[in-house]
């Protein structure tokens, strides 16, 4: 079944990469609009090999990990003060509905005159995209565990932090996870278009500088390689990472559909 | 002479929209060690309430429990309940997981290892042997009240609190459980106040059933069950007090 | 078994069909933006180095002496930006600097140079102290430009190459940013020590205290060059002869106009820039800032991206970056 659906999938990228150098054998589109398999397989290939994108995932990436890890601790410690305190729920609420909607490219103007164009500044563009998505998740996840779970913990002589380890963190897992997936997503945008939209952060730059930068110097099978990048990169963490956490838990424990 | 367990002129009421509703009134009774107390009433007389209360879970309004003189007062792992619902297992951990967590909460064995063996023999006692590696949502209703038994009695409680725990089962099955409580019962000598609004069970069950009436909840009579057991549901003795109890 | 074998027919026939399908919607349809017919669509970016377009657009001179032919103006936000809408055809004439159209004809961009347009102060500003000449410029400095391949970039490339012999020697150390962005990080006085900028961002950094100029355009390149130029694609200067000679003479009225009636050209430009009339006829006369539409200094932006990699090394002749010589000055 599993093997069947990988099987499909490669199928259909086959399909895909076959249309599209079809396309460009057809001579419909000048090769600056349209530029063939092999020249982008080249430039990635190129820009793999002289270690410059190698360098800018690697960055790309250890900001993106920071940025969530940062942000997993907040939210975490958000939801539960809003879970046990009214008024801190009540605040926190309110800084959910007025921080969630924002886009963080939108915030990036203000951003650089508070922390300058360096690495804070990406890294508060990511923590802002994942922290509220996570806060609300974790709250939905709190407030939705049954009662009978923590009379059951209660009743067995375990304390608060035996509770909140034992029980509450397990039980809200779902919705953690889909925070988490979430949160993803976003700040792996945020990230992106924050490299593109405001440049190099510091002298390596990240995957959406590398784009950036082949951008402005017109090498369109560069920018290619770059989305290729993008496109593998969310295929594995969502195939590989994300499927796998929930395959391991809340689908082996059956409670996520 | 001082009784083990006392309720002694338990009230509550609950607030429901706008005036204020009493559940229980005036409840009191006694319950000897190791004696299996049948509460039996029909739905709503808050047996359920009266139950939580003796688990601490929620306070009265006047009145309380006492234990051999003394006032006992919030949640403790000696009186354990086991619920009506299902789902008070813990769906993350396997049947055995959900076992090892009562002996793991109260610190009962020295290791890991002999904490499995332990938890293995109460899975045994309630003949699920061949389920340690399910979860629960892979359990059958019966099998899952078998494991939150087994949790209960790996914990090892003075008193078990049991709430209808067999409510929302099948004849059969539940007549198996009934026969298995007893045989657990008789053999690791625990206290026992069971919930039920099945008068029959209630009958092959209890040294004494407390029946209650609603509106608002108070007992109606305390009956004693003097029976041999293992009890026969169909001999006479067994339909006489069927008949007493009904007509209370 | 025929079942399955059925099946997989079916599967075989509606894979293929989808495969024609899609193949023959991308290749016969028009997926590249169509250009409407009779529409010459003209674009440039915010600056005043721009204020020419401005005039050309406001006093409608183009629209005036054209017929048949509709004229649509767009601003768009840099110059990658123009060029992909060039070359998706949606844009016919763009302004720029000398170096994205080279860059953009290396990489086979079928287009070339109309006219100049103007020639501008440009400045490398910091507000350290310490900091009096490039020699000065640490490892922990930020620059702020438009973008890599920006006439700034290049122009500090060259100033570097000069000084230091390395082209390269300040790349690691920029921060793509839009000037206005530029202009505030700079002024905000943090990470961003130093800001590469042009009119009229430059006449403001450079009546704020404490800032003071580095280097200067025509320093970095060793003499005068046009600092935006127009571009025309092939497909404009084949179809539209007339009015590309319109669009020269439209273009030579509004920089005349301009030079010769600054105060008026002031009280017009105001509307469109968030600038007040007094200051606009300050900055279009400033020293050093000239609208003229000769094009100066393509040899040696040429010759020296060439030497520093930035284009590739085949050779092109005038004839291959212009589309008419009257106004190339050597
Ligand atoms: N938290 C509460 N708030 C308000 N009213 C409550 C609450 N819990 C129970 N009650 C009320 O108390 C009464 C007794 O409830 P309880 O659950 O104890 O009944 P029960 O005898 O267990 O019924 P069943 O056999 O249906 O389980 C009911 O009328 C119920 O509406
Ligand atoms: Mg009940």
């Amino acid at each position: 079944m599993k093997n069947n659906k990988l099987l499909q999938r490669i199928f259909w990228l086959i399909f895909l990469v076959l249309i599209w150098q079809i396309v460009f054998w057809s001579g419909r589109f000048s090769p600056l609009v349209f530029p063939s398999l092999t020249t982008i397989i080249k430039a990635l290939a190129g820009s793999l090999y002289n270690g410059e994108l190698t360098q800018q995932l690697l960055f790309s990436l250890l900001i993106i990990s920071q940025g969530l890890l940062i942000s997993l601790v907040l939210a975490i410690f958000m939801a539960l003060a809003a879970h046990f305190s009214g008024i801190a729920a009540s605040l926190i609420d309110t800084l959910v509905a007025l921080a969630h909607p924002l886009p963080g490219i939108a915030l990036m103007p203000l951003v650089l005159i508070w922390f300058g164009a360096g690495r804070q500044a990406i890294l508060f563009v990511i923590i802002h995209s994942v922290l509220w998505p996570m806060v609300l998740n974790l709250r939905t996840g709190f407030s939705s565990i049954p009662d009978i779970y923590i009379l059951v913990g209660k009743n067995y002589g375990l304390d608060r932090l035996q509770i909140l380890i034992q029980i509450m963190a397990p039980a809200s897992l779902p919705y953690f996870l889909v925070g988490l997936k979430i949160g993803w997503a976003r700040s792996w945008r945020a990230l992106i278009s924050a490299e593109m939209l405001f440049g190099a952060v510091n002298s390596i730059g990240g995957l959406g500088w590398f784009i950036f930068q082949k951008r402005v110097f017109f090498d369109l099978p560069g920018v290619f390689a770059g989305i290729i990048v993008i496109i593998i990169i969310g295929i594995l963490v969502e195939d590989l990472i994300f499927n796998n956490i929930e395959n391991r838990t809340v689908k082996r424990w059956g409670m996520k559909s | 002479m001082m009784d083990y367990i006392a309720i002694k002129n338990i009230y509550k009421s609950y607030q429901q929209s706008d005036e204020r509703r009493v559940v229980l009134e005036n409840i009191n009774f006694s319950i000897e060690k190791r004696e299996l107390v049948a509460l039996l009433g029909p739905s709503g007389c808050g047996k359920t309430t009266l139950l939580k209360i003796i688990a601490g879970f929620i306070e009265t309004d006047t009145g309380g429990l006492y234990k051999n003189g003394e006032r006992l007062s919030g949640i403790s792992s000696n009186r354990i309940m086991v619920f009506q619902e299902f789902k008070q297992l813990f769906p993350w951990k396997t049947v055995l997981d959900n076992v090892i967590f009562a002996l793991e909460a109260k610190n009962i064995a020295k290791n890991p290892a002999e904490r499995e063996e332990m938890a293995r023999y109460f899975l045994e006692r309630v003949e699920l042997t061949d389920f340690f590696d399910y979860f629960p949502y892979q359990l059958s209703g019966g099998m899952k009240q078998r494991v939150a038994l087994a949790r209960t009695l790996a914990a090892d409680p003075e008193i078990m609190l049991m709430d209808e725990p067999f409510g929302s089962l099948d004849s059969q099955t539940r007549k198996n459980l009934q026969d298995l409580l007893i045989d657990i019962w008789q053999e690791a000598q625990k206290t026992i106040i069971f919930v039920t609004h099945d008068i029959e069970e209630a009958i092959v069950l209890a040294d004494r059933i407390v029946v209650m009436d609603k509106n608002p909840g108070r007992i109606k009579k305390i009956i004693n069950n003097n029976l041999e057991r293992p009890r026969n549901r169909a001999g006479i003795e067994f339909g006489e007090l069927y008949e007493t109890i009904t007509s209370v | 078994m025929i079942y399955f074998c059925k099946e997989s027919i079916k599967m075989k026939k509606l894979i293929s069909l989808s495969l024609i399908m899609i193949i023959s919607i991308f290749i016969f349809s028009g997926c590249t933006a169509e250009k409407v017919e009779n529409t010459i669509t003209i674009a440039d970016q915010y600056g005043l180095a721009y204020a020419p377009v401005q005039i050309m657009k406001d006093k409608e001179l183009l629209e005036n002496s054209t017929e048949n032919v509709k004229i649509k103006w767009k601003k768009l936000a840099n110059t990658a930006a123009i060029r992909e809408a060039m070359l998706a055809g949606e844009v016919d004439i763009g302004f720029m600097a000398i170096p994205p159209f080279l860059i953009g004809k290396d990489k086979g961009m079928e287009w070339k140079i109309i006219s100049g347009l103007s020639i501008c102060p440009l400045g490398l500003m910091t507000y350290k102290e310490s900091i009096k000449t490039l020699a000065d410029i640490s490892e922990n400095d930020r620059i702020a430009l438009p973008q890599p391949g920006s006439v700034q970039h290049i122009l500090l490339a060259m100033a570097a190459k000069r000084e230091f012999g390395n082209p390269a020697r300040f790349d690691n150390q920029l921060v793509t940013m839009a000037h206005p962005d530029g202009m505030n990080a700079l002024l905000s006085r943090k990470e961003i020590t130093i800001h590469f900028t042009s009119p009229p961002y430059i006449f403001k950094e450079s009546e704020e205290k404490g800032i003071h100029q580095i280097l200067n355009g025509i320093e970095a390149f060793g003499g005068e060059f046009s600092f935006i130029v127009g571009v025309g694609t092939e497909d404009f200067y084949n179809n539209y002869p007339e009015v590309y000679r319109v669009f020269l003479q439209s273009l030579e009225q509004s920089i005349e106009f301009i030079n010769s009636n600054p105060g008026q050209a002031a009280r017009l430009l105001t509307e469109n820039y968030d600038i007040s009339e007094i200051d606009l006829k300050k900055y279009i006369t400033w020293p050093g800032m000239n609208y003229d539409d000769k094009i100066r200094g393509l040899d040696d932006f040429f010759d020296f991206m060439q030497e520093a990699q930035y284009i590739g090394s085949k050779d092109m002749n005038i004839s291959q970056l212009l589309w008419e010589e009257d106004l190339y000055e050597k």
